[in-house]
């Protein structure tokens, strides 16, 4: 009997169909999943406030034509400062959060940046009472077929683009800004595009 | 040749001319700029919601892309130009059809060469196993180690799958799983009122609820839960969710509003009812629900 298994099975490296073999392809087989995992595991978590976009490093799209209080307002016009574009709504609450951080970052920046805001899927007479009640004198676009929102690749609001003097898309912000957080990421430009 | 051959060499042949044919006959009538249009916003992800393409979507950024896609058309651009100048917008995740480049590609390598492997192995162990007339005794130390291998191979593989869950996709801060799949709170609440508008309040329901797994203080999925459970016959559980969103959200006009319909219609209360919705007018006097606000504040005055 003992003479019969080793025939069958001999001991002689890991030939085809052998437990060897299969332990081998095994093997191959969970370090190609592994390897797969750490691809994606190492990738940029999406969970940061700072997204991805296609635009970032890109002369940002031109926005032109008038606010909902009149005034004449071009993207290209504000080259040479900072540009925070905002989009937003008054139904969206974490709009409504934001709103006051915006409002502090606009009075901080002193000229050196520039808040400018789209409304998303809104109304511009709630729009306009909206800012009646909480403050904020930037220029607010109304963006009626949602053109805008597409042009920049927004999802939903509130989204933020930083903006650099040059005209080119520095960040991408999704979710709430906080002045905190503007002014870091203006500092952070600041001395990118210095050092260019 | 054998028969068994031949009919092989026949089934060959006609599977091969009934593609031929269908590939042919398929490109040979020409589409519409419409049908064209149709097609390719059939295969773009409408920005704002929740696994539907921007064709089956009446949201107005899917209403947005498909102007895109017509206008696109229009001008005579190519399928890929069109898509290009969406990727270039929005990032490869607006395309509802993974592309086979990049990253991506793994969605298709990766089934192909698992089949591949495991088709490998199977054949191999079937040609090493024991014929007919061989003994096939085995050890059982044989058998455990494989089956502890088999074991390992299934764990790594479960923990793998749920690594790749918890870290791929496109997603917005704060959420935790693939990207289609679960949504921010904006996109859902966004969904949700659409499905209020359309009379799906159940589906409106389990969305609000979404966005309260993701932020158990949202002042607007608080309150409109609040408001359809009150809906639903549950006054009580409806005006404490009101409340909290209230507490959350002092300035959040609509909780304002269903907390004072709440205390004149159900809880007989039009005093407080009518402080209630007063206030909601100093917050929104151009909401779309003023003037029955202003309705139901005239009944509430009325009865104290």
């Amino acid at each position: 009997m003992n003479v019969e298994l080793e025939e069958v099975r001999p001991e002689s490296g890991p030939t085809a169909g052998s437990p060897r073999a299969v332990r081998w392809i095994a093997g191959g087989l969970a370090v190609a999943v592994l390897a797969f995992v750490a691809l994606l595991a190492t990738r940029q978590p999406a969970a940061t406030r700072i997204a991805d976009s296609p635009l970032v490093g890109r002369l940002a799209p031109e926005i032109s034509g008038s606010a909902v209080d009149g005034r004449a307002v071009r993207l290209s016009g504000l080259r040479g400062r900072y540009v925070v574009l905002n989009f937003f709504a008054t139904w969206c609450v974490p709009c409504q959060r934001e709103h006051p951080e915006l409002r502090d970052f606009a009075d901080a920046a002193d000229g050196k940046a520039e808040v400018v805001a789209v409304i998303f899927d809104d109304d511009p007479a709630r729009v306009r009472e909206f800012f009646e009640r909480r403050g904020g004198d930037w220029p607010v676009l109304d963006d009626p077929g949602g053109k805008v929102a597409l042009d920049y690749g927004v999802r939903g609001p509130p989204e933020s683009f930083l903006i650099a003097p040059d005209g080119v898309v520095v960040s991408r912000i999704v979710g709430e800004v906080t002045t905190e957080g503007l002014t870091a990421l203006v500092a952070r430009a600041e001395s990118n595009f210095a050092s260019t | 040749m054998s028969v068994r051959r031949l009919a092989w060499v026949a089934l060959g042949m006609v599977a091969t001319v009934t593609f031929a044919f269908a590939v042919l006959n398929g490109g040979s009538t020409p589409e519409t700029p419409a049908a064209r249009s149709e097609r390719l916003a059939a295969g773009i992800r409408c920005p704002t919601c929740q696994g539907l393409s921007a064709a089956e979507s009446d949201a107005k950024a899917a209403s947005a892309v498909r102007a895109e896609i017509t206008r696109r058309v229009v001008e005579g651009q190519s399928d890929a130009e069109i898509r290009q100048a969406l990727v270039d917008r929005y990032g490869r995740g607006i395309l509802l059809t993974p592309e086979g480049q990049g990253v991506a590609a793994l969605v298709w390598a990766v089934p192909v060469v698992v089949v591949v492997v495991a088709g490998a192995a199977l054949a191999l162990r079937l040609r090493g196993a024991p014929k007919v007339g061989d003994v096939g005794v085995r050890s059982r130390p044989t058998l455990v180690k494989r089956a502890a291998l088999a074991g390992v191979v299934i764990a790594a593989a479960v923990g793998a799958g749920t690594v790749v869950a918890r870290t791929a996709g496109e997603r917005l801060p704060g959420e935790s799983a693939t990207g289609s799949v679960d949504l921010g709170p904006a996109q859902l609440l966004i969904e949700a009122r659409r499905r209020l508008e359309q009379g799906d309040a159940v589906e409106a329901l389990r969305l609000y609820d979404r966005v309260l797994e993701q932020d158990r203080a949202h002042p607007e999925a608080l309150a409109y839960r609040g408001w359809l459970v009150r809906l639903a016959g549950q006054t009580q559980e409806g005006l404490d969710l009101v409340d909290t969103a209230i507490a959350a959200d002092p300035e959040y006009a609509d909780a304002r509003l269903f907390k004072g319909v709440m205390l004149l219609e159900d809880l007989n209360q039009p005093a407080a009812a009518a402080e209630e919705l007063r206030r909601f007018l100093d917050l929104a006097p151009e909401s779309e629900f003023a003037a029955q606000a202003r309705a139901s504040l005239a009944q509430a005055e009325a009865a104290t």
